[in-house]
């Protein structure tokens, strides 16, 4: 009786150990290609032409992120502007996985946009929803649809509402040099003057609440730290020190700023308190201590210094003790900057051997480094607050442009700006 | 007291009236207000530019050159990005003869793996009957070697016994020689009967197809494993946060008929966008209408609810 038992429940066991077969699906591999997407020109009804065309805006917002690729226009069968218009198999004769459409409609002076986001293999809504705003303002709804869009075909956040600092430099003649800081979308559209001078300006940086920068004004003839309120044009001298005052950075929490003096001797980094405008050194050696960079927690500073004969970069907390060296392959390492999430170092690089300066990310915990730009001669790299996307300065045919890479490397991209040597891009916080 | 009852009820009625009228119109004028709740952007906020005081006197700008470096720089502009559009269409030409390529090439490798896997099949039913026989085979030789044992085991037992019986009486050993023998005996008879409900297992018909149809579910539900896999790999965007080694536990569920309802995190991996990005990547594929060649008690026991890691092996960083 005993083994009769013992072998029906080994049959069992048996069975069951069959049917439950349903270990975890591993994926162990993404998407390796930018996946194609169709943003079919939104339909408009009022008479005149509008300023901007949106679909093209959100299409190219989308591709800059270097995960998706835009169908060009010119192949599209069809131009549906509503759900129901859209005959799916067109989009998969394509090739589109995904396909947007949308709709203007002017109301009372301003202008509504519905648009739709579809998966073309299922027929399924992705996203949709309405956005109002004025005439001037169809680059910021582009945007908006194109962040709502990105975070729900991602899960990460949309950076394409965000603003870019950069200063440029017009030359006449000798001694006569016009300097601007400007501020544009990310993608360097609707560019605004902030500042204008005679004199160069340099390292602008946004504070985090994005209403407030700082830069570098050489309008003494030397050069000082400024801040001004971007929705005022208000300014405000911060530092008057004998010697270089430069390379501001804001604190996480916005209310100090790291920047460099060299009124002892040689440079070296200090904070200040904006409430109170005490300042405190923070770095204390016989090297050039610059380009200071704040940690998330906003206690610890990286920083470029040539301590060890080279540039290299470092991570020194702001109350004292010893500098952490960072940075160890290639033999100059400079410029750096943080991810939000700090784990990922953007800097300036040269690898052994070579006379190129190239923009390189570095995984701050395993230290591995990968080369991001094509161009060389780069300079001040700036990262988009998601870290999808980056922007620095080259130079081009003799003149100085910005140049916008995916972190993924698949994008690189010359951004269009004003006239003259462009120089300093400097990458807004999220604004929303 | 009648009339004021009278009375009374007529009062009673007018409030109520009043209200009811009101609510009337009230509801009537809604039918001409719309309500939109679309959001709308904050107007752009002027912005100043700010003035330097020293510099007014100096600074007239010529705009005229200005205008004219801008026209250049664009037009310089303009055909440095025409070149560096024919490079991209150039390349852009290559990638596609190249995916042509591929696609052929899968093609072929599609039929390759389609034949293949019959003759897979065919083989697995083959091998299965093998099975069967080579299990019958293998259960008749345990048995003889268990009756060679038990003999063995008897053939010690005996000595055993002369020997004993050399110190004991006779009767003892032949008594014992008794109880081994019928002990052994139960056990032949249990054995039997295992033979006998193994070969009845086996004869079955019913369930012999069962199990045949279970081995076959489960070559359909592998190759709906590495569908899955595959589908969801595709739209697997990973934000920059992403590296190797982290790793993210995902709950699907599905419906039978390959809806894919709802994906949740059931073990994070500590950062939000790979999380988020692992969960927007099951949802994308939306539906694997592969789902509905299972049978629904495979698809329940497999699919209805399944696990799925994110471990990337392949990222740069």
């Amino acid at each position: 009786m005993n083994t009769l038992i013992r072998i029906a429940l080994l049959g069992l066991a048996m069975l069951v150990g069959s049917v439950q077969a349903a270990d975890p699906l591993v994926v162990t591999t993404g998407s390796d290609r930018a996946i194609p997407i169709a943003v079919v020109p939104f339909g408009w009804q009022g008479g005149t032409v509008l300023p901007e065309d949106m679909s093209t805006i959100i299409g190219n917002d989308l591709r800059n992120s270097g995960m998706y690729e835009p169908i060009p226009r010119q192949n599209m069968i069809s131009l549906p502007t509503s759900a129901a218009e859209i005959i799916y198999r067109d989009w998969q004769a394509l090739g589109a996985q995904y396909v947007m459409v949308g709709s203007i409609v002017p109301n009372g002076g301003r202008l509504q946009v519905q648009f739709a986001l579809f998966n073309v293999a299922t027929q399924q809504q992705v996203v949709a929803g309405t956005v109002g705003g004025t005439n001037d303002q169809l680059r910021d709804m582009a945007h908006h649809i194109a962040d709502q869009a990105f975070e729900k075909l991602t899960g990460i956040k949309g950076a394409f509402s965000t603003k870019m600092l950069y200063v440029t430099a017009e030359r006449f003649g000798v001694n006569n040099t016009r300097y601007t800081l400007q501020r544009s979308d990310y993608d360097g559209a609707r560019g605004v003057t902030l500042l204008q001078s005679r004199e160069p300006i340099l390292s602008p940086r946004y504070a985090p609440d994005g209403r407030r920068i700082a830069y570098v004004s050489f309008e003494q003839r030397r050069p000082r730290i400024f801040m001004q309120h971007i929705d005022t044009g208000r300014r405000e001298q911060l530092t008057n020190f004998e010697g270089l005052n430069g390379a501001p950075a804001f604190s996480p929490d916005g209310n100090r700023l790291a920047f460099v003096l060299s009124k002892d001797g040689n440079p070296e980094i200090y904070v200040m308190d904006l409430g109170s405008r005490q300042i405190r050194r923070v770095t204390n050696s016989g090297s050039i201590e610059t380009e200071p960079f704040w940690g998330k927690d906003g206690q610890s500073l990286y920083f470029t210094s040539d301590r060890a004969g080279k540039p290299q970069i470092y991570k020194q907390s702001i109350n004292g003790g010893s500098a952490q060296r960072v940075t160890f392959t290639g033999n100059y390492n400079a410029n750096p900057k943080l991810s939000a999430d700090e784990k990922t170092l953007v800097m300036i690089h040269r690898q052994d051997g070579f006379t190129n300066f190239k923009v390189a990310a570095q995984d701050l915990v395993t230290s591995r480094l990968r080369i991001l730009s094509e161009t060389s001669l780069d300079d001040s790299p700036t990262v988009a607050p998601n870290g999808t996307m980056l922007i620095y300065a080259t130079r081009q045919q003799g003149r100085g442009v910005l140049m916008l890479v995916s972190t993924n490397g698949r994008v690189r991209l010359p951004i269009p700006t004003a006239q003259g040597d462009v120089r300093e891009p400097s990458w807004s916080p999220y604004l929303n | 007291m009648q009339q004021k009852s009278v009375r009374s009820s007529s009062e009673s009625y007018f409030w109520p009236t009043v209200w009811a009228v009101a609510i009337h119109a009230l509801l009537f004028a809604m039918l001409f207000v719309s309500f939109h709740f679309a959001p709308e952007l904050p107007p752009a906020r002027p912005i100043v530019q700010a003035t330097l005081y020293q510099l007014k006197s100096q600074s007239q700008a010529t705009t005229q050159t200005t205008q004219k470096i801008a026209g250049e720089a664009e037009k310089t502009k303009a055909r440095q990005y025409e070149v560096e559009q024919l490079e991209t269409k150039k390349e852009e030409q290559q990638k596609q003869e190249a995916a042509e390529q591929k696609k052929a090439e899968a093609a072929k490798q599609a039929e390759a793996k389609k034949q293949a896997e019959a003759k897979k099949a065919e083989e697995a039913k083959k091998a299965a009957e093998q099975k069967k026989q080579a299990d019958i085979a293998k259960k008749k030789s345990e048995e003889e070697k268990k009756k060679a044992a038990a003999e063995e085991a008897r053939k010690k037992a005996a000595e055993q016994a002369k020997k004993k019986a050399a110190e004991d009486a006779k009767k003892k050993a032949a008594a014992e020689a008794a109880k081994k023998k019928a002990q052994e005996a139960a056990r032949k008879a249990a054995e039997d009967k295992k033979a006998q409900a193994l070969a009845e297992l086996l004869g079955d018909t019913t369930e012999r197809q069962q199990a045949l149809a279970d081995e076959v579910g489960d070559k359909v539900a592998g190759s709906l494993d590495d569908l899955i896999i595959k589908l969801v790999s595709e739209q697997w965007q990973r934000p920059p946060s992403a590296r190797n080694g982290m790793s993210v536990e995902v709950l699907i569920q599905m419906l039978p008929d390959g809806t894919i309802v709802n994906a949740s995190v059931t073990r994070s991996s500590g950062d939000a966008p790979f999380d988020n990005s692992a969960v927007a990547a099951v949802k994308n594929v939306v539906r694997i209408p592969e789902m509905q060649q299972l049978d629904s008690a495979t698809f329940n026991a497999m699919y209805r609810q399944r696990r799925m890691i994110f471990k990337p092996e392949d990222l740069s960083l």
